[in-house]
């Protein structure tokens, strides 16, 4: 121990305590390699295909049909339709997603929990009845992949986009439901607490408090789930849902690699307006 | 009377091990409508406690609270929201959203007294730009009207804070370190504002401060608080200097071994030695 200029007390012993954080830290360090470890063993990883012969060549005839991509009047022509179609099924489908989300979000977060805020304790009995079944309801939306509530809703209201529409609207709502939960959770509850101690009601605490500093993290991650939504319904377009995804799936059915290389640039296209879009709205709106 | 506080202890348990630590004890205060007070005491004696106390932000564990004229604890939900309405705290640290304009931030000082679908419309657009403009502007703020929080100091925040406890028109007016991060200049401006807006409106004013020439020059009453406890509760002309020493005085801490004659005593210059 060196000199110091503190005089310990007698009855404590001269150590330093030790780091209390130090051992849960090195627990969560270990189970993540325990749980890595099968991960990669169960799921047959093996980098080695890659740089196959077999798999080249395959890969390589495959870029070769599809240069220069497709351009003919025609194909633009409904390439322009497809494309327009999967924006309006994501805007739609996220459109659609959004109030049910919110009202979702304000039942299952424990922010604006009554005795969470007032007591700084565990919130009440009644308030986990509520948040409980909510929470569930949002992990069954968002457990049952799109794709699957697609090729439901294409059995039922038949093919095309409304199918679409209706499988993201009922899995974002899951998902943006539980992320908005856990962003009015994580932001600073200070100033919420401080409105309900000069009177204000909770619905107004949280509108003063809790959405400020929440708006910035809502609204990056809803335009990031419009991009996912773009994303998924490419995918549920095989399944007859509409927009680029079926005439994706045409192509790809009629070996026109080119047209497929079309496809995938508009694609990249409209991820990268997302990608600034969301940059913009950050930028402008907070 | 105002405030009235009987025997009320505060503890609170440390997390790790189940031993209580008291963070008040047995404290008895009674304070008259418009009187005002300041709270000092070393960090960690619980001025910071008592205030949140008083603003019904914190359940006392034992003892009775009485503030204006009602026990907060036993009423119902409405009745309590309608007496916070009543009381204003400004925090040490203002818990104000970054990204909140201050003319909002000031505003929800009153979303206590207005109904919520007024609240809701004032966030979208302000409803009383003037009277949050000439509060602003009391306190040499009113260039900041529409700017955001986060592009203000410190000290212009603990002022917005202040702004918005005035604004909100309280009978008790409670402030925590309100001059912490001001210049000397205004913080003297600032308490001698808090002090005359309290008069104006006839409310009671509790100031915890760590300044001691500003607590005894600006309050007429002064309360000691040590270890949880009240140390002395008298005018502020009665106070001397070995009571100051007694309430500061600190056992952790290794005295100071510099040289004899670098450092005058903490309190030398304070009050004139008078008992």
């Amino acid at each position: 121990m060196t000199q110091s200029s503190i005089p310990s007390t007698a009855t404590q012993p001269q150590r330093n305590p030790r780091d209390p954080a130090l051992l849960p830290r090195l627990m969560i360090a270990l189970v993540a390699f325990l749980l890595l470890w099968p991960g990669l063993r169960l799921s047959e990883l093996d980098l080695s295909v890659l740089f196959d012969r077999e798999g080249t060549q395959a890969m390589g005839a495959l870029l070769e049909g599809a240069w220069p991509p497709a351009y003919s009047p025609e194909f633009l022509q409904l390439l322009w339709r497809s494309t327009l179609e999967t924006l309006a099924i994501g805007i739609a489908g996220i459109a659609l997603a959004l109030p049910p989300a919110l009202i979702a979000a304000l039942l299952a977060t424990r922010a604006l929990s009554r005795s969470a805020l007032l007591q700084r304790g565990t919130p009440s009995l009644p308030g986990r009845a509520v948040r409980g079944p909510v929470r569930a309801l949002l992990v069954v939306l968002r457990s049952i992949p799109e794709i699957v509530w697609a090729l439901l809703f294409v059995r039922a209201v038949g093919l095309g986009p409304t199918a679409g529409v209706l499988a993201i609207a009922l899995t974002y709502t899951g998902m943006l439901g539980k992320v908005y939960a856990e962003i009015f959770e994580s932001v600073d509850r200070r100033p919420a607490e401080a409105l309900i101690s000069a009177g204000a009601s909770r619905s107004v605490a949280f509108l003063y408090g809790v959405l400020p500093n929440a708006a910035a993290e809502m609204l990056s991650y809803t335009v990031y789930r419009w991009e996912c939504a773009l994303r998924a319904s490419v995918v549920m377009g095989f399944v007859g849902a509409g927009g680029l995804g079926q005439q994706l799936e045409l192509s790809l059915r009629m070996f026109a690699g080119d047209e497929v290389l079309s496809i995938l640039l508009v694609f990249l296209l409209l991820v990268l307006l997302a990608d600034q879009l969301s940059r913009l709205l950050r930028e402008r709106l907070l | 009377m105002n405030i009235e506080l009987q025997g009320v202890s505060v503890a609170f348990t440390q997390s790790g091990d189940s031993t209580q630590t008291h963070a008040l004890q047995q404290i008895a205060v009674t304070m008259e409508p418009g009187e005002q007070v300041a709270i000092i005491g070393p960090s960690g004696a619980g001025k910071t406690t008592l205030l949140r106390l008083l603003a019904t932000a914190l359940r006392p564990d034992s003892g009775e609270l009485q503030l204006l004229d009602s026990q907060p604890w036993s009423l119902g939900r409405r009745a309590l929201q309608q007496l916070r309405a009543r009381i204003a705290l400004v925090q040490q640290a203002p818990p104000l959203p970054p990204r909140q304009r201050v003319v909002t931030a000031v505003a929800a000082g009153r979303t206590g007294q207005w109904s919520r679908l007024k609240s809701a419309i004032n966030l979208i657009y302000p409803l009383d730009t003037a009277g949050i403009r000439s509060t602003l502007a009391s306190l040499d703020l009113a260039d900041k009207l529409f700017h955001r929080c986060d592009q203000l100091s410190g000290g212009q925040l603990q002022r917005v804070a202040i702004a918005r406890a005035l604004y909100q028109q309280p009978q008790i007016l409670l402030a925590d370190e309100p001059v912490s991060a001001m210049d000397p200049a205004l913080a003297e401006h600032t308490l001698a504002l808090l002090s005359r807006a309290a008069k104006q409106g006839g409310a009671s004013l509790v100031v915890s401060l760590h300044n001691l020439p500003l607590a005894l020059r600006h309050f007429p009453r002064v309360i000691g608080l040590r270890e949880g406890k009240i140390q002395f509760d008298k005018p502020a002309s009665e106070i001397c200097d070995t009571e100051l020493e007694q309430l500061y005085r600190t056992a952790r801490l290794p005295r100071f071994t510099g040289q004899p004659g670098q450092m005058p005593g903490p309190f030398a210059s304070l009050v004139s030695p008078r008992c």
